[in-house]
């Protein structure tokens, strides 16, 4: 199993699964309502830019948020 | 309403029922819907946090309605959600009325099926039942409430119905629990298997709308989410969008004129013949001049929101966040805030009252500092008239252009200039939801509202303004209309130190004195107080000022203090009084610095 790394750095191609996510409670809550929560498998759609936002799916849902949320999230899987 | 302790005494007779359901479900209007009353705010005992509680008649038993905070999930960590969990488990409750969205309802069933884990009767509201049908959501209520094991009703808090039914199902859902249980079950954690039965529940009772395939969705967004050519098209999309708005609503709105004159020469004006001249000038210069030349925007206004509609509907607005977040970061905003700026340009109002889904209340603020720069409708009206009268048909679409990036300058710029002192930490986490095809019915409905708001605040306020103006100019009646002895001429020398370093006419600054009650009323005002219908004010208001005046002018009606209905918006949304002063005058500052500015620098130039 390959070590704990951030959503941030997941290839554009490839899937992950949620393994922490690390952000204040009420975005935690957000995103968990959302679909974005520990055990879900995770892929980015596509970045706007560095340091822009992000499209992630989680099953069939598409969630926007911020690189540096993304960067407090930690997934396991994908390459 | 006294201060009634939620004493031991109390729980012996008194019936309580929690409201409770998810953030930005509309569960305060229905909490106001059903209490009748504005609710009052008390302390709870042993609660740090303010609940609201009103007591309603339900049948023969005074019941006592609890509005707790909105949650997402009754496990989550957060302060909101403690709280409810608390409540739920110490407080003695006799049935719950769980709140939810109907547009969002596959989400939040989840948070339905935890309530009812709590083996309490459960009555459930799908509230805005209007909005879901708009959206072309159908929901199979009988089979949902089979499936619940609890009632479900449609209600539409904000605008009534549903509210009888749902009434009497919970006096029903009392009737059954002999008084307040007290709390036996405690909150278990199976949200897995709550999950898992909420998507089989929605699988059976939602149909949604007609919505492009995934692969659709996701080729579209290739090209409109693009990294580097998202952002132009954008525009070039809001290009075309005006274009269209113009292409129908212009010939539109010169056909209404033709109406209008028509009847004004051919009946009113032979019918009044006899009148007295006041009574013949307050009909044919206040009524049909004024009014009738705010009407005829009727069309434009119709298929401007339309096609809003269109836009909003499709699912391409929440896509317009995420491609701006990444530049409205930096002023201290995200990307809902730009979306909220273009709603902006619909009517300030349902903007201002948007900025609700922030929940950091220095963004909010900022917000709302920053939206009433958008070019409503109302505004967009004047300033239409007027680039039409005083710039050639080749001009004119670039003196509108103009003007729209005035109006985002200076709410960028505001948002800069105050970004220290309200700027907030909101995170942003939005869903992209599939490309979804406007249905006609919410294209109708849409604009037969704002047809209906336009013509009742044309009726109520725009009347009342013009006819104010109209007396002003015209009073006393043995002098020369709108001349430096009637009212309106001497408020007009009164102001004239203020507007004369602006190139605006004394007279004109009267019309936008009223103006701040509504925009509309410039225009309106104008009509009048030259006593011209819309065929003529053009001509004479380009005989009597210059374009560089014009400009001016124009510069001022858009940037200057929000209109009347804004600005009690944003009181009510902002509870401070400091906040909404400098919501007034900030924007007047502004825009007498920046018609100042255009005036001589244009002067000196050219």
């Amino acid at each position: 199993m390959s070590p704990r790394r951030s959503l941030l750095t997941l290839d554009a191609s490839s899937r992950a699964t949620i393994q922490r996510v690390n952000v204040e409670f009420a975005l935690r809550e957000r995103l968990a309502a959302l679909g974005l929560k520990p055990g879900r498998c995770v892929q980015i759609v596509r970045r706007l830019g560095a340091g822009g936002p992000l499209q992630v799916r989680v099953d069939h849902t598409d969630v926007v948020l911020r690189a540096a949320d993304a960067a407090l999230i930690e997934i396991a899987g994908g390459s | 309403m006294s201060a009634v302790p939620a004493a031991p005494a109390a729980k012996q007779t008194r019936r309580r029922i929690a409201v409770v359901g998810m953030p930005n479900t509309g569960k305060s209007t229905l909490f106001n819907r059903l209490s009748g009353v504005p609710a009052r705010v008390a302390n709870w005992p042993g609660m740090t946090v303010e609940l609201l509680r009103a007591r309603v008649l339900l049948g023969a038993s005074m019941v006592e309605l609890v509005d707790l905070p909105g949650l997402y999930s009754l496990h989550g960590m957060g302060e909101d959600e403690r709280l409810v969990r608390h409540f739920l488990e110490q407080e003695p409750l006799t049935a719950l009325l769980v709140v939810v969205n109907a547009a969002q309802l596959e989400r939040q069933l989840p948070l339905v099926l935890q309530l009812r884990e709590l083996g309490r009767p459960i009555v459930v509201a799908l509230n805005m039942a209007d909005e879901a049908r708009r959206l072309g959501i159908h929901i199979d209520t009988p089979r949902l409430a089979q499936a619940l094991q609890a009632p479900v009703f449609l209600v539409d808090a904000k605008h009534g119905p549903g509210i009888a039914p749902l009434k009497e199902a919970l006096r029903q859902a009392i009737a059954g629990a002999a008084a307040n249980a007290e709390p036996t079950i405690a909150i278990t954690r199976e949200d897995d298997r709550c999950e898992e039965e909420a998507s089989r529940i929605a699988a059976a009772t939602v149909e949604l709308p007609h919505t492009l395939p995934a692969r659709l969705t996701d080729r579209v967004d290739r090209a409109l989410l693009h990294p580097v050519w998202g952002v132009p098209l954008f525009f070039v999309l809001v290009f075309a969008l005006f274009e269209v708005v113009y292409g129908i609503g212009l010939p539109l709105q010169d056909g209404l004129q033709w109406l209008i004159n028509a009847a004004k020469s051919t009946w009113v004006g032979p019918a009044l013949a006899a009148a007295s001249p006041a009574f013949r000038s307050f009909v044919l210069d206040g009524v049909i001049d004024g009014v009738g030349t705010v009407l005829t925007f009727l069309p434009i206004i119709l298929v401007f929101f339309m096609a809003m509609a269109v836009v909003e509907d499709s699912g391409y607005l929440v896509r317009v966040a995420f491609l701006m977040d990444r530049w409205m970061a930096r002023l201290g905003l995200d990307g809902r805030a730009f979306v909220m700026q273009l709603m902006g340009m619909g009517c300030n109002v349902p903007a201002i009252m948007g900025t609700r889904v922030l929940r950091s209340r220095r963004q909010r603020l900022l917000s709302m500092l920053i939206i009433p720069f958008s070019l409503c409708s109302a505004r967009l009206q004047v300033l239409v008239f007027l680039s039409a009268a005083f710039f050639s048909r080749q001009i004119a679409p670039l003196v509108m252009f103009s003007l729209y990036a005035v109006s985002f300058l200076v709410a960028f710029g505001t948002a800069l200039v105050w970004r220290r002192r309200f700027a907030g930490d909101e995170p942003l986490a939005l869903e992209l939801p599939p490309y979804r095809v406007p249905t006609l019915r919410s294209l109708f409905a849409q604009g037969w509202q704002s047809s209906r708001h336009f013509l009742e605040s044309a009726g109520v306020f725009i009347l009342g303004g013009v006819l104010l103006i109209w007396l002003l100019t015209h009073f006393p009646f043995d002098v020369a209309p709108a001349g430096p002895a009637t009212l309106a001429g001497q408020l007009a020398t009164f102001l004239a130190p203020v507007f004369a370093p602006l190139g605006i006419d004394a007279i004109l600054s009267v019309a936008l004195l009223f103006g701040f009650v509504a925009k509309e009323i410039v225009l309106g005002g104008l009509a009048v107080i030259y006593s011209a219908g819309q065929d003529e004010l053009g001509r004479v208001l380009a005989e009597r000022l210059t374009w560089l005046q014009a400009y001016s002018f124009m510069l001022f009606t858009l940037i200057y203090t929000p209109c009347l209905s804004s600005v009690a918006t944003i009181w009510r949304e902002s509870r401070s009084v400091a906040f909404t002063l400098l919501a007034m005058l900030w924007p007047l500052t502004v825009a007498w610095l920046a018609s100042f500015a255009f005036y001589s620098l244009a002067r000196g130039l050219l």
